[in-house]
């Protein structure tokens, strides 16, 4: 199962990995930030638990799509306490293609969804 | 956020264990980020919201972080990403980690699938432990399993052998001619009364021969054993060796205690050793003794004689070796009969005799039990694959092989079934320390083996056990899963249930429901059979009366006129208290300790041609027992001559003895005598009725201690008083003081108690198969409650058709129903069958069972009936409400 685009080995994504991308892409976040997130995004069928997340963070940041912000970077609204994470444009493409992936899967996953009634 | 609050720390505990899922490395680097996302996730999640949503919390958060760890240290092995390799390995986490997250989504399957299997593997696993301590443990001698113990066998007129303990004589003839024995002991059993400062106490007291701690392979933890000057000398040596408890009990556990005297029956005793803790071989002993044996007496059987088997010599080469012997005594001393012999059994099935039984019949009720959860898990994750189905097909879709398919439902059944017998693990455990009353008396209360439990062999049994069940289980739910293509199995529908996967749906259930007739059925004539017993006439009341046995010691009472003169004045003095109805004494306790027979002359019958002794047991009793007891007599009158010493001799008979032996005569005026030598004529003077005693007798006679003022050599007696409250009690042993402030008073025992605890072993019985009957009863309603669920949520399309097309719910109702009934029908039936089946095993297994009338079958098939309905109502009423639009339009 190849990837059709890029030559990027990492795809397909888990569905972990990406739902981390995917919220990273719109702001940098911390641990929960990043759950909640994900939960809300999903509308709470996943539930990752912390060490799911910072399994996550730990790879993407070995990938180097991701990275941790150092204190200066740190947004206005941002709680000193947390330690934050921003997307790299790396991440950036490997989200886009792994999204470019799915949707060519789209059609054949229709099929198997909704299979024409009179078939039966 | 620091959770510095008490319920906090205690989370934070509880979820740094629960991080242990991970690499050490991963935690260290992380641990505040973790720590401080659970807070934040508990506080936004959780609190303020109550248990429920604490416990779903928890259950996801374990779930999930086992998941996570799971995946880590796989990567960390393997240093490459999860979705790269495609090896056998990678794809075992992979199903375990997708087996996880469905646990995680279903928890209701989860929990009952892990329980049930917990109470089948947990009950299945404590009985085999018990089963294994009985037959496989070590004995605590050295090499136990090569021990036998040799006894006397008479043959009865029945072809029965009746054993007796081995006489002196034989014993020494055995030790010296066998050629298949490393050495023979003979152990003689008898107690001895420590005088002590305000406890005076009687303990259990055995004389052992030469070389009796080499051949047991058992050390004094303290001290030595006897020297050979001391085994040759015997008793008159002096010295002795005491149990553990006896040395902590009388001495505080005093190192110095060797060398100490120990005052027994008005000697002394010197303290050679101190056994090893719990070690209390044979006869529950506290004191060992030297005993030498006298070759010439062939008469006492009071020996119990163990023998070492040589190596490679089996138990038949020993049987062969003592018949040749013993034919060779026969020869040397005319008069032996025939039909007499050297019974020879191995050590361990001595202590067995007949409680093995008991735990056989247990282990086949468990197995029996496993069997039942396991059709029932099969069942329950039939019904939840079935629901599966859409996304396996996915999966065979997107590339899946079937192969990888049924790994995938085989790892999941697996899991949890190694989980259900984690859960089993513990429930044995606990189970085992219940299970301890069912070890026989000798494993309690002489030999230290433990308590049945966790041990190696016992986890053994439920990993294999479980592994066993997951994987029968899995295959058959997997089955259904895996089969079928993929349209067929997307667009399930119409005919999908009348499949041969039905028909094993269906043969499960009946499976299960004949089971659970078959325990039921079990209960019900264990319960009836503990009824009849506890109510069975005794031929004497229990009820009410005391039991005190009292020791008239030989030093004090060593004539006849001194112990006659203390009875009487105790007699008279207890009469007189206030509450006490009546008093008698006796030699013998009917409800314990078994009777006390002799051989019987019968005035002019011939002595049995075939040299068979007539055994009766024979009683001492004083003229106030029958009225104590509430024995009837039945003819003549209570020893009329009692108050006339030296007059004719007088015994009563009791009713079996009077029909068996003077059948359709009167026995009163008739003479008999113990078969010995210079042992007088007694006359017959009343006839009483029969008791069932706690020995082997069934019949026996009574002599009037009046006449013949003894109890057993040692001056053991039974004194039995009435009372009208039994807190009385008190008073009898302060009245017993104030006769002779000297005289030991112990084992004082209500009658009834000691009535129940003869019953326990049935109580507990009958109580252990109505447990499993009622779990049998609740697994048979979930299985057919799964099946029905399954069933309907599989058929959901036919009948939104047959709705669509007109049908009404009750027709729908009805259609399930019948399905339902039948099943329920012949799954009764089934069990009707194999229970009459297994009938006479059960009979062979517990005496005096009777068979399951129809006042038992009725009632037990109500309650199914009523049962089994209850389980299918609702799937049936789900069916009944099916709405035709969305049967069709819904995933």
């Amino acid at each position: 199962m190849s990837a059709p685009h890029g030559s990027d080995d990492h795809l397909p994504l888990t569905a972990l990995d990406l739902s981390v991308l995917l919220v990273l892409t719109e702001e940098a976040s911390w641990g929960y930030g990043i759950v909640k997130a994900v939960s809300e995004r999903s509308r709470g069928r996943l539930e990752l638990a912390p060490g799911n997340v910072y399994q996550a963070l730990d790879r993407l940041i070995a990938r180097r799509w991701i990275r941790a912000l150092t204190r200066d970077e740190l947004p206005d609204e941002a709680d000193p306490r947390r330690r934050y994470y921003a997307i790299t444009p790396a991440g950036v493409s490997a989200a886009a293609a792994e999204a470019r992936r799915l949707k060519d899967m789209m059609p054949s996953l229709e099929r198997v969804l909704h299979p024409r009634p009179n078939e039966g | 956020m620091s959770g510095a609050e008490g319920p906090g720390k205690i989370r934070e505990w509880l979820y740094r264990r629960i991080l242990r899922a991970h690499p050490a490395e991963f935690r260290r680097k992380h641990e505040d980020e973790l720590l401080s996302t659970f807070g934040e996730a508990w506080a936004d999640r959780v609190r303020g919201l109550g248990p429920r949503a604490a416990l779903r919390f928890w259950w996801r958060l374990v779930m999930a972080e086992i998941r996570a760890g799971l995946r880590q240290r796989r990567e960390g092995s393997h240093g490459s990403s999860l979705r790269g390799g495609a090896s056998p390995a990678s794809d075992l986490v992979t199903d375990l980690r997708f087996a996880l997250r469905m646990f995680g989504r279903s928890p209701g399957l989860t929990v009952a699938v892990v329980v049930t299997l917990g109470i089948g593997l947990g009950g299945a696993s404590a009985v085999f432990g018990t089963f294994y301590t009985v037959y496989r443990s070590a004995l605590p001698f050295h090499d136990g399993d090569r021990l036998v113990r040799l006894r006397s066998y008479v043959l009865g007129p029945d072809g029965e052998q009746r054993a007796y303990n081995f006489p002196p004589r034989d014993a020494v003839v055995v030790r010296e001619e066998n050629r298949t024995f490393t050495d023979l002991v003979a152990m003689n059993g008898s107690s001895l009364a420590l005088p002590g400062e305000g406890s005076p106490e009687r303990v259990s007291a055995v004389g052992v021969t030469a070389g009796w701690n080499e051949l047991l392979g058992v050390e004094p933890d303290l001290g030595r054993s006897f020297t050979t000057e001391e085994e040759a000398a015997g008793a008159s040596a002096g010295v002795a060796l005491i149990s553990h408890a006896l040395w902590l009990r009388r001495f505080g556990g005093d190192p110095a205690v060797i060398g100490r005297t120990l005052a027994v029956d008005g000697g002394t005793l010197t303290i050679v050793g101190v056994m090893p803790p719990r070690f209390n071989y044979p006869y529950a002993a506290e004191i060992w003794t030297p005993f030498r044996l006298d070759p010439t007496d062939a008469r006492s059987h009071d020996l119990n004689a163990v023998a070492r088997m040589r190596d490679g010599v089996d138990v038949a080469a020993v049987r062969a070796d003592m018949a040749r012997i013993y034919s060779a005594l026969r020869e040397a001393t005319p008069g032996t009969a025939t039909d007499e012999g050297i019974l020879v059994t191995t050590v361990r099935q001595d202590f067995i005799r007949d409680d093995g039984r008991m735990v056989q019949a247990l282990l086949v009720a468990v197995a029996f039990f496993l069997l039942l959860a396991c059709v029932n898990v099969a069942n329950l994750l039939a019904a939840h694959f079935v629901t599966r189905r859409r996304e396996m097909g996915i999966r065979a879709a997107l590339g899946a092989g079937g192969g990888r398919q049924l790994r995938q439902t085989l790892t999941e059944t697996l899991l949890l079934f190694l989980a259900g017998g984690a859960v089993g693990l513990l429930l044995a455990n606990w189970l085992g320390d219940v299970l301890r009353v069912l070890l026989p008396n000798v494993f309690r209360t002489e030999l230290d083996v433990g308590t049945p439990g966790l041990g190696a062999p016992v986890a053994a049994f439920a990993l294999a056990a479980a592994l066993l069940a997951g994987v029968i289980s899995g295959a058959a739910a997997a089955h259904r899963g895996s089969r079928g293509d993929l349209r067929h199995v997307l667009h399930e529908g119409g005919r999908g249930a009348s499949t041969s996967g039905a028909r094993i749906q269906d043969a499960l259930v009946v499976a299960e429901l004949a089971l659970s007739v078959v325990l039921l059925l079990g209960a019900g004539v264990m319960f009836d059979h503990f009824r009849r017993l506890s109510r069975a006439d005794l031929g004497f009341e229990p009820e009410g009366v005391e039991t005190l046995q009292v020791s008239l010691e030989a030093d004090r009472y060593a004539d006849g006129q001194a112990r006659l003169r203390v009875m009487r004045s105790l007699e008279a003095r207890l009469a007189s208290l206030p509450g006490v109805d009546d008093v008698g004494v006796t030699s013998v306790n009917p409800l314990c300790c078994g009777d006390w027979g002799a051989a019987v002359e019968i005035e002019g019958h011939p002595p049995p041609t075939d040299g068979t002794p007539l055994h009766i047991a024979h009683r001492y009793v004083t003229p106030g027992y029958f009225a104590t007891m509430e024995i009837p007599v039945l003819r003549g009158r209570i020893f009329p001559g009692a108050d006339r010493p030296g007059g004719e001799l007088e015994v009563m008979v009791d009713a079996n003895m009077a029909r068996r032996h003077w059948p359709g005569e009167d026995p009163v005026g008739k003479r008999i005598r113990i078969a010995r030598d210079g042992e007088p004529w007694r006359t017959v003077v009343g006839v009483v009725g029969s008791i069932e005693a706690a020995g082997d007798y069934d019949e026996g006679w009574y002599l009037p201690f009046y006449q013949q003022p003894m109890g057993r050599s040692n001056g053991m007696l039974h004194i039995m008083v009435r009372l009208r409250d039994d807190r009385l009690v008190a008073d009898v042993r302060r009245a017993i003081v104030q006769v002779d402030p000297d005289l030991p008073v112990f084992e004082v025992a209500a009658m009834s108690d000691l009535r129940h605890q003869n019953l326990s072993q049935d109580r507990l019985g009958a109580v252990m198969t109505a447990t499993f009957a009622a779990f049998g009863l609740l697994l048979a309603t979930v299985g057919l409650y799964s099946l029905m669920a399954y069933l309907v949520g599989l058929r959901t399309r036919e009948i939104g058709t047959r709705i669509a097309l007109g049908a009404s719910g009750a027709d729908v109702l009805r259609l399930v129903l019948t399905r339902a009934g039948r099943l329920v029908v012949v799954g009764s039936a089934a069990g009707l069958a194999l229970a009459l089946a297994l009938n006479h095993v059960l009979r062979g297994i517990v005496v005096g069972v009777r068979m399951a009338g129809p006042g038992l079958v009725l009632p037990i098939l109500a309650v199914l009936l009523a049962v089994g309905g209850g389980a299918v109502l609702v799937p049936a009423l789900r069916a009944a409400r099916v709405d035709p639009v969305r049967a069709f339009g819904a995933e």
